[in-house]
């Protein structure tokens, strides 16, 4: 066996192209490992921080519609129906999007919950719980007490949740990875780095990411060999 | 405090065209980044 792939994600709960692109992910690392079969490298993923959005308010009282037509000044209509558009694209991903109930929200405490949940060896559980919870449940992802139900349903002690977020005790760890992730240039999310070396941005095709796990893969063990 | 002094630049792979978000633009993906997206989904076949 190889060593593993590493893959240091950066990506935001409000962030619709990060979901659908964490689940194109997952379907090409899954269609990579049935390629390479039993000599397959194991894929170790790591999610970063990168707020879109910082100055939103972690209240909004309205849907998103509401939201983003009076925060951008678009017609109602035309935002319905680029919100659709999405929908549809995250449908195709295997993903139920309900902008309708969704709760417009800052991300800074969701990220700390991310890294607490690593520190807890929970981060992948704790990363699709966020989203699922943000785009699908409408459930609210900002407030503390929020926070820490949805921690306690993935095996978390929600009080020490409430603890670590009341404390701020992972905000330098947000930092960090936003400063890691200027230092990569990185702009836009989500984005990929493989092995510390190699840039995949934005929400690509499954069979792109099994692509390019399979070139990394290959360049590893071509070096390997020389 | 990361050490940017030995950071490698990262070589980029991939499609140069993927949807991604930046700035509070995520949110509201642009027009043309969604009709975009929706036309390369329907010639991928989803």
């Amino acid at each position: 066996m190889s060593e593993s792939i590493k893959i240091d994600i950066w990506s935001d709960i409000a962030c619709p192209w990060c979901y659908i692109g964490k689940r194109k992910f997952e379907a090409g690392a899954a269609a990579f490992a049935e390629k390479a079969g039993a000599d397959a490298p194991d894929v170790t993923i790591e999610y970063h921080s990168f707020e879109l959005a910082p100055d939103t308010p972690v209240d909004f009282d309205g849907d998103e519609i509401d939201f983003l037509s009076t925060h951008k000044g678009m017609p109602a209509d035309q935002v319905k129906g680029m919100l659709e558009h999405v929908t549809g694209i995250a449908e195709a991903a295997g993903l139920d999007y309900n902008f309708d109930v969704l709760k417009h929200t800052n991300t800074i405490k969701a990220h700390q919950l991310l890294h607490y949940a690593k520190a807890h060896g929970k981060q992948l559980e704790a990363k699709e719980r966020l989203l699922k919870a943000y785009f699908t449940e409408g459930r609210h992802v900002g407030r503390i007490d929020d926070l820490a139900d949805l921690a306690a349903e993935i095996g978390l002690d929600r009080d020490d949740v409430v603890r670590s977020l009341t404390e701020g005790e992972f905000l330098s760890d947000v930092r960090a990875d936003q400063a890691l992730g200027r230092e990569y240039g990185i702009q836009g999310v989500p984005f990929f780095v493989i092995d510390g070396k190699y840039g995949v941005s934005g929400a690509q095709e499954a069979a792109t990411f099994a692509q390019v796990l399979d070139q990394v893969w290959a360049q590893r063990e071509e070096g390997a060999t020389v | 405090m990361s050490d940017s002094t030995n950071r490698p630049r990262l070589t980029l792979l991939g499609e140069t065209d993927a949807v991604a978000c930046e700035g509070d633009a995520c949110v509201l993906p642009s027009l043309a980044t969604v009709t975009a997206a929706v036309e390369k989904a329907f010639r991928s076949g989803f």
